[in-house]
This record gives C-alpha cells, sequence and structure tokens, in this order.
C-alpha cells in the first residue's frame, strides 16, 4: 500500500469523526509517514510500520467515543449537575406556599405540638419503667430484712419480677423511639428533597 | 503490565521525550520505545489526550517543504513529571521493603 492508499482508507475510517478530528488524524499519519520514510526506507515500509488498517480502525473506535475516559485525563470533579430537576417543586408551587403561609403555618404547629407530646409519652413511658426497676430492686434488698421466710420469698419474687419486667419494657421503648428518630430524619429529608430536588 | 498503569506510565514517557526539548511524533516514538512498547498509532491518543490536559501545546514547523508538528511541554506537564517522580520514589522504597532478603 502507498501513502495516498493508505491516507484515503484513513480518511474513510475517520468519515465518522467530526471534520476537524479526522484532519488530524490524516494529518498526523501523513507526517509520521514522510518521517519515517525520511530516516530511511521506502514509501510501504513506512506505510507498513503504521499498522494494519484492522489494528487503526481499533484505536481509532477506542479513542472517538465522544472524548471519554479514554482520551481524557480524569478530571478531579466529575459532577454534573443534574439536568432534570424532576424532584423539585416548581417555582409557581413555592410561591403559592409561601402566600399561603397562614394557612399551613398554624398546622405545622399544630403538628409539632402533637410530635413533641409523642416525645413526652416516649421520655414518661421511660420514667416509668425506670422507676419500677428502681423499686424492684429496692424491693429485692429489702427482702431481707423481712421477718419470715415466706415473707422474703414474696418481697424477692415481687422485687425481681419488677425489676425483670421494668428492663424489658425500657428495652421494647427505645427500641420503639429509636425507629421515632429513624422515621422523623426519613420525613425532614422527604421535605428537604422536595425543595431541593434531589 | 496493567492496562491502566501502562497508559499513565506512557503518558509520562511522552512527556519526558519533550521535556529537555520540543520534539515532533516519530521522535517521540523512537525515544520511547527503548523503554515501552509504542507505536505511532498508540502515540497518537496519548498526544491527544496530553494536549486537551494542557499538559503540553503543538506548533508547526516548515520541514523539507512539508509541515512538522512540534510538541512543547509545559508547566503542567513538567508538574506531572514531578509528581510522577515523588509518587514513584514512594513505590521504589515498597518495592525494597517487598524484596529485602532476611
Amino acid at each position: 500500500m502507498n501513502k495516498l492508499q493508505f491516507l484515503n482508507q484513513l480518511r474513510q475510517l475517520t468519515a465518522s469523526l467530526p471534520k476537524d478530528e479526522a484532519e488530524k488524524y490524516v494529518e498526523y499519519y501523513s507526517e509520521m509517514i514522510d518521517d519515517a520514510i525520511e530516516e530511511g526506507g521506502t514509501e510501504e515500509e513506512a506505510v507498513a510500520s503504521m499498522g494494519t488498517p484492522e489494528e487503526i480502525k481499533a484505536y481509532i473506535k477506542e479513542n472517538s467515543g465522544g472524548h471519554s475516559k479514554t482520551t481524557e485525563y480524569p478530571k478531579t470533579s466529575q459532577y454534573v449537575p443534574q439536568q432534570n430537576k424532576s424532584n423539585k417543586l416548581p417555582v409557581w408551587a413555592i410561591v403559592v406556599l409561601i402566600c399561603c403561609f397562614p394557612i399551613w403555618l398554624p398546622i405545622c404547629f399544630a403538628l409539632l405540638s402533637v410530635y413533641i407530646s409523642l416525645w413526652a409519652v416516649v421520655i414518661s413511658l421511660f420514667a416509668a419503667f425506670g422507676s419500677i426497676i428502681v423499686v424492684g430492686i429496692a424491693a429485692s434488698v429489702s427482702a431481707f430484712f423481712c421477718g419470715s421466710f415466706p415473707q422474703l420469698l414474696a418481697m424477692l419474687g415481687a422485687g425481681l419480677f419488677c425489676t425483670g419486667f421494668g428492663l424489658v419494657m425500657i428495652v421494647a421503648v427505645s427500641a420503639f423511639s429509636k425507629q421515632f428518630v429513624r422515621f422523623t430524619a426519613f420525613l425532614v429529608n422527604s421535605i428537604i428533597r422536595l425543595f431541593r430536588g434531589y | 503490565m496493567d492496562v491502566q498503569l501502562k497508559r499513565g506510565l506512557l503518558d509520562v514517557c511522552v512527556l519526558a521525550a519533550i521535556k529537555n526539548e520540543d520534539s515532533y511524533g516519530y521522535k517521540i516514538v523512537k525515544d520511547v520505545r527503548p523503554f515501552m512498547t509504542i507505536s505511532e498509532s498508540t502515540l497518537y491518543p496519548i498526544l491527544r489526550r496530553l494536549e486537551s490536559s494542557d499538559m503540553l501545546t503543538v506548533y508547526s514547523v516548515e520541514h523539507n517543504g512539508r509541515l512538522r508538528k512540534y510538541y512543547r511541554i509545559t508547566q503542567k506537564g513538567l508538574d506531572r513529571i514531578r509528581s510522577f517522580r515523588d509518587e514513584w520514589s514512594e513505590i521504589l522504597a515498597v518495592y525494597s521493603f517487598v524484596t529485602r532478603e532476611e
């Protein structure tokens, strides 16, 4: 194959690329061939040293994928801002929301107080079962000060039962409150996402 | 050799080939060839990549009635060589440790 044939074939291989890119390929290989000839060698040899058309085709394909990661150094920040903010509330909705605040603000406060009272319930449950545990321990200890053996047994039994019951309920309440916290976080995130869009 | 590693090494090799003086494609291939497998076709995308990362600039010079493209390293390219050097002195230290004889 001579230089002209090679370059024509190259033009065919790069036909699908943008014009200036295709032209750069031709310039590059043309120069390479000329330099190879200058260094000594025939035109045929120079063309052959460029590689087979299949190889060059593979290289072109590999490197022309829209200048993908094979041709670009990885940029430090690959973040591409979301083009379609489909999750975000449209502007008019936000404006309506702002105008209607006399309506939803009191509702928000009401909901907030319900939420706070729920936590109050949780706290009181903790306190209640905590005191049951304390009572249980106290009863178990004071059992040993009882006069008769049956009394001791009764007190000890009651005391231990209270302690155990209190502990179990504390565990249950803390598990529930953990879920409650998670649920709250989820709610807050969803609301934030409505406005941010992601 | 690992493909990614090879690619990174080739990039630095090409930069090193133009570090001390501007050079052109064919000569770069000749200079790098003793050290790494490189062909005219593998050099091309490397040059494009280095150019788009501003690690080298291109200009044309007339030579024997035709235009020949010369490549000149930029400061960013020199920085790349420096960080390669620093990175690899660390790797060499690890290598010495790994291959030490007891």
